[in-house]
């Protein structure tokens, strides 16, 4: 597990040779987490180049049960791209079913770790994920609740995300005259 | 569509880093700062309705335009995001157009203008990829104009479609000779412009893989067309009136049609590419055994079987394909293969252009074997059984590390190699 909990205070630190930052989240809990990974954070990476984080990087809006998912993820991709940067197939641009491969592979995972999350902590995750400003991530969590609101009528989408019909009907009537065309293309 | 910036492009984290000093040795005022969006707190029982705007855009950027209305419909904070001015631009990135400079998308001065320019993104997006043109009951020119088409985004937020033929009869190489066809841009109203060079022309769809192509409407008050077309002048041109390249036709009180143009009608070849579970689908190029470049098309069933048939540029009664190969079993032989296998394969030519230079590796590394079969069973439907047919030859498909593939039949000593004809959506070896 990427997500190790290290000691209280620790400094960025090597492990394996490798260098780590230590997160908290908002619940006081410490994670570790290789700055490779963190790389993928916007967020991180501004706040790693600026330096002073020996104390640790206080992340006030993730809960640790969030910034545990945040971690596996970063991890994951940030592997996979070291992995493919000492592909020499990858290196010499050829488009071999290998990196074809590697890339749907890791699609199936991205999926696999949304799917196995309930609404609430999906809905975390996407927070997570736009605060820290990694993209891929809130790019799959966006598509699965794009994902479960495919061919749903408005009244269906609001049941499935406990969402209030605060519309007038007249203003519902309206919306939906705007957006006809959505249904003739 | 490719996975993309989605709705972040257009946000510049610099500028939320503003009011932090990037030399301040202290991380947590920097986080502090993070925290001016109206997001709720971590493990709350977050909301959708409480997602950052970001979320919400990128969400309704991957929905299609009845999905994303019935989200809209659904509540305000959906609505909201939905007329949000950052939207279209949200939309564009994710469909793939070109990346900054920033597109030039017509602002959206209004909710009605931005409803318009999604509209019109959906419907360029739903254009992008391979169709093939059917074959006209008029007279046939001479040589045939291409039949196979190619919409891609192309600068200034436009949509070029270009007519791909083989470069030349005689060349060496798999050089596909690309010449302009439809552009079709974004009004300053928002609506779809579309033109062949000068002319103005209607891009209709009937059903999502079927699109007419035909000359607009003039208006009868004789107004001057644009001479010379870059996409600036067609937004200037159509900017005030009703497009018409957007959605149904529209005849009658505008008049004639103009420029004498027929109607043409595409198909949309679908599945152009081959896929990892779908290794052989896709358009394909390769010189075949009269050393000219040919387009092969493979097709999977939902039998399990596998056809190829030979793209032409025919104008005959036909649907433009002639028959190569075809299997019901798609099952592959894996290697180690045995020695008769390679030696079938090594003892064979690799059929080359004319000029083709002859340097480079000849046999290349194949990663698995199909058996093939180079001609249909022909049924006759008022015979009880089927005739047999003398023609049906067993042959082989080597698929190469690459991803490209050759393929040979029993009796002959040559391999067709085959190379794509695109890459994610881009047309490889083009020649303008």
């Amino acid at each position: 597990m990427a997500a190790e909990k290290g000691e209280k205070g620790a400094a960025a630190k090597e492990v394996a040779g490798e260098r780590m930052v230590t997160l908290e989240s908002s619940d006081g809990e410490e994670f570790h987490m290789s700055e490779a990974a963190a790389q993928l954070s916007t967020l991180l990476r501004h706040v790693i180049e600026g330096g002073g984080i020996d104390n640790g990087i206080p992340l006030p809006k993730v809960a640790a049960r969030t910034l545990e998912k945040v971690i596996m993820y970063c991890e994951k991709h940030a592997k996979a791209a070291a992995k493919s940067d000492s592909d020499p197939s990858a290196a010499a641009g050829s488009s071999s079913d290998n990196t074809a491969a590697a890339s749907e592979d890791l699609e199936k995972w991205d999926r696999k770790l949304v799917n196995g999350l309930s609404q609430d902590a999906l809905f975390d995750l996407i927070v997570a994920a736009d605060y820290l400003v990694i993209d891929g991530l809130l790019d799959a969590t966006c598509r699965k609740v794009a994902d479960m609101m495919k061919g749903k009528t408005p009244d269906e989408i609001r049941k499935i995300f406990n969402i209030l019909n605060d519309f007038t009907k007249e203003e519902e009537e309206e919306m939906r005259r705007e957006y006809a065309w959505a249904f003739d293309d | 569509m490719p996975k993309s910036q989605g709705a972040r492009a257009h946000r510049d984290l610099t500028s939320r880093c503003h009011r932090v000093d990037a030399r301040d040795p202290n991380p947590r005022s920097l986080i502090a700062t993070m925290g001016s969006s109206p997001t709720a707190a971590a493990g709350s029982g977050t909301a959708l309705e409480d997602l950052p705007e970001d979320a919400l855009l990128s969400i309704l950027t991957l929905l299609a335009p009845s999905d994303a209305a019935a989200a809209t419909c659904a509540c305000r904070r959906l609505a909201a995001a939905a007329s949000s001015p950052a939207l279209p631009l949200a939309l564009a990135l994710r469909l793939g157009l070109p990346p900054p400079p920033r597109p030039l998308l017509p602002p959206a001065s209004c909710p009605a203008t931005a409803r318009r320019l999604l509209r019109s993104l959906h419907r360029l997006r739903r254009l992008l990829g391979l169709w093939r043109r059917l074959p006209s009951v008029s007279t046939s020119q001479f040589p045939p104009s291409p039949s196979l088409a190619a919409f891609e985004w192309a600068p200034s937020a436009t949509l070029a479609a270009s007519l791909l033929a083989p470069s030349s009869a005689y060349g060496g190489g798999v050089e596909v000779s690309k010449s302009p066809f439809v552009t079709l841009s974004i009004a300053e109203s928002g609506d779809t412009v579309a033109a062949i060079g000068d002319m103005p022309v209607c891009v209709n769809f009937v059903g999502n893989n079927h699109i007419v192509v035909e000359a607009a409407a003039v208006n009868v008050e004789g107004e001057e067309m644009v001479s010379g077309s870059p996409p600036e002048e067609i937004y200037a041109h159509f900017a005030n009136r009703r497009s018409p390249g957007a959605g149904r036709r529209r005849r009658g009180r505008q008049g004639r049609r103009g420029g004498g143009m027929e109607a043409e009608h595409f198909v949309r070849i679908a599945d152009a590419e081959p896929t990892k579970a779908r290794p052989l689908q896709g358009l394909w190029k390769g010189i075949c055994e009269d050393r000219t470049l040919e387009f092969y098309l493979v097709t999977y069933d939902d039998i399990g079987g596998v056809t190829c048939q030979r793209f032409s540029d025919t104008r005959s009664q036909n649907s433009g394909y002639s028959p190569v190969f075809w299997t019901t079993d798609t099952t592959f032989l894996e290697p180690p293969f045995s020695e008769q296998e390679l030696d079938n394969y090594s003892s064979r030519n690799h059929i080359r252009g004319v000029d083709f230079n002859h340097a480079g590796i000849e046999n290349r590394v194949i990663s698995r074997i199909l058996c093939i079969n180079s001609s249909y069973d022909v049924v006759e439907p008022h015979l009880s059984t089927p005739l047999d047919d003398a023609r049906n030859v067993e042959g082989r498909i080597w698929l190469y590390e690459d991803g490209t593939f050759g393929f040979g039949f029993v009796g002959s000593n040559s391999i067709i190699d085959l190379r794509n004809v695109s890459s994610a959506g881009c047309i490889l070896d083009t020649l303008h």
